[in-house]
């Protein structure tokens, strides 16, 4: 027989265990499929590696166990609900704007490309631009979404300690991805960063997670970062207009309670975190002072005197 | 374009057929450029391997039929049923696509925009609560910001910006002509050639408190290369040693060097002006000390700025 493409062999194998409504044993399809050697054991390692290659594209080819003359007999088969794209429903516009997407956003160690061809492709012209950013995928992100998902706890080594984390949330920040969660034997929140996870991570079937997960905390700013019990202080500070522009972008507009004939402002914060707030005040170095309570600007002053020489 | 794979031009076909299988006939040219698929390559394809795929017991009745037009430039199917959907999309490429969705988002939630409804879908379909179980922020500037240089830069705009530059310590209004947008670090960024300092300059949009067109636009690739967020090597140089309490710095700043030991981690990173370091070892106190420098800075470098900063407290 002259050779077959194996290409025309692979999707000819496909072809076969979709278009089969009982499972096909390796002896059947070796009858059915043109384009395998006659060898019975050249056959086999020849389908052996179709099968794998066929899975990697995460073709689901199922195993059913047949009754047969000679007994029960494995046999090969792909079920149309686990091949078949469930119809999402996109729009034209909607499929573009994905496909935008992932021109623009590189996924680092993703196949992005077959997302978009599976959902009919996206043609650009050459003004569309160019990569602007990139996110690094793999499957530590699937592997926790799934936990996420399925409120399973996660086991991984961190730091050369083993941890066991009852996860919450993906946060993709500062370009790494970050998982928080409950870690059980710390009883406390913990945040890891998943290039520094040792080794697998485990999704413990028997474990499931059962602290709650707290509220996005997404929006807050590092001064009002606290536990509840923490005592919130209103603090004021006064803001040269050097720098009275940047604040009122950074604070918004409503904080600023005093504007001054030269363009300084005083601005009101409730402040949870000491520490955020000093970042905040000494991130304008003299251009802002705090104003009150006493306590807050005592605090900054003997943080100061303690770095001068 | 390098050659295909026959697994390369496996993963485009179960993806081609089904779609033209849906639409009847088709012009090859729109399968070259939605597929990535090489012209030669699809046309040899088609005739050879896809006109050949059939099952058992391959009588002409059972083969995919393909028909091309008499020019070779339109294609349709019959008889492809077992292929006339694509493979389902795995969780790996779902999340793929509502991670990159989610960057390219921002803060522009709410908007109803094609991408967000999109993201809707699709994580609906995969379970996914977008922002509850998956967050992805590249950058702290507002979506519009992001948006209106993007725009600007793709169609040769030039843009008055108002900067607050933290190196500098003051606000600026410049005329840029923007040659890209680009995320680096958890940051979005503007480069272009600014007017002000006439030479091109790198600007964290974040840091952007206004922006507007100017309406004059110039010459010049904009597309460009993706300019890639690298310091000067004139820049200044330090190496900064910090306790554990302070190793977010390693992560927060493009560090050249981390070393770490039990009690110290030890960072060298680029720093484009002294205003900037006085302001991080003031907030960062006995947690960073400043070993090195280049080129070399005064030892009081921190003293002093603390005691300007005192200076204020104790003259009200």
């Amino acid at each position: 027989m002259a050779t077959i493409d194996k290409l025309e062999r692979q999707m000819s194998l496909l072809a076969a265990l979709l278009h089969t409504e009982v499972a096909l044993t390796a002896t059947e399809l070796h009858r059915r499929v043109e384009g395998y050697p006659e060898d019975k054991v050249a056959f086999r390692r020849a389908f052996e590696r179709d099968k794998d290659d066929l899975r990697r594209l995460g073709i689901p080819i199922s195993i059913e166990s047949r009754e047969t003359v000679d007994g029960p007999i494995d046999g090969y088969v792909i079920r149309e609900t686990d091949y078949y794209l469930h119809d999402l429903g996109l729009d034209a516009d909607e499929t573009v704007a994905l496909a935008m997407a992932l021109r623009l956003i590189r996924l680092e160690g993703a196949e992005a490309d077959d997302a978009i061809w599976k959902l009919g492709g996206a043609a650009f012209d050459d003004t569309a631009p160019a990569e602007i950013g990139a996110i690094a995928m793999g499957p530590a992100v699937t592997q926790l979404h799934q936990a996420i998902q399925r409120s399973l706890s996660v086991q991984f080594g961190y730091r050369g300690e083993d941890r066991i984390v009852e996860p919450w949330r993906l946060a993709f920040r500062r370009g790494h991805w970050y998982l928080s969660g409950h870690d059980v034997a710390r009883d406390d929140a913990r945040s890891f960063r998943l290039d520094r996870i040792d080794g697998s991570i485990t999704l413990d079937l028997d474990r499931p997670a059962t602290a709650s997960r707290p509220p996005i905390s997404a929006e807050r700013q590092p001064w009002e970062f606290g536990s509840d019990d923490d005592e919130t202080i209103r603090a004021r500070v006064a803001i040269d207009a050097s720098h009275a522009d940047w604040a009122r972008h950074q604070l918004g507009a409503d904080a600023v309670v005093a504007t001054g004939d030269d363009g300084s402002i005083e601005i009101e914060l409730d402040v949870v975190n000491i520490v955020g707030f000093r970042n905040l005040v000494l991130g304008m170095l003299d251009a802002a002072e705090v104003l009150s309570p006493p306590e807050l600007r005592a605090d900054i002053v003997t943080w100061l005197q303690d770095q001068v020489a | 374009m390098s050659r295909l794979t026959a697994t390369d031009r496996l993963r485009r076909l179960l993806a081609v057929i089904p779609w033209v299988s849906g639409r009847g006939e088709v012009p090859l040219d729109e399968i070259v450029e939605r597929f990535d698929y090489p012209i030669d390559r699809l046309r040899r394809d088609l005739t050879e391997v896809v006109q050949f795929v059939g099952v058992y017991p391959h009588t002409p009745d059972m083969l995919i039929e393909v028909y091309l037009d008499e020019e070779n430039e339109r294609v349709r199917f019959e008889l492809a049923d077992y292929f006339t959907s694509p493979l389902r999309l795995s969780p790996e490429e779902a999340l793929s696509l509502v991670s990159a969705g989610l960057g390219l988002l921002g803060s522009s939630v709410g908007q109803n925009s094609a991408l967000e409804r999109a993201l809707n879908k699709v994580a609906d379909r995969f379970d996914v609560e977008l922002g509850d179980d998956i967050e992805v922020s590249l950058g702290g500037a507002s979506a519009v910001t992001v948006e209106q240089a993007m725009t600007a830069a793709r169609e040769h705009r030039c843009i008055e910006i108002e900067y607050h530059s933290l190196h500098r310590s003051t606000g600026t209004r410049r005329v840029v002509e923007p040659h890209n947008v680009f995320s680096q670090n958890g940051e979005w960024y503007l480069r272009g050639y600014c007017r002000l300092a006439e030479a091109d300059r790198t600007f964290r949009l974040d840091r952007v408190l206004a922006l507007e067109e100017t309406g004059e636009t110039f010459e010049g690739d904009a597309q460009g290369t993706t300019a890639v967020f690298a310091p000067d090597d004139d820049d200044l140089r330090v190496t900064l040693e910090l306790s554990p309490d302070a190793a977010w710095v390693a992560e927060a700043f493009p560090v050249e060097s981390v070393k770490e030991t039990k009690r110290a981690i030890t960072v060298t990173l680029a720093v484009s002006s002294t205003v900037w370091l006085e302001r991080l070892l003031l907030q960062l106190g006995p947690s960073a000390r400043l070993k090195d420098s280049t080129p070399v800075l005064p030892d009081s470098l921190r003293s002093d700025a603390a005691a300007r900063v005192l200076a204020r407290y104790q003259s009200s």
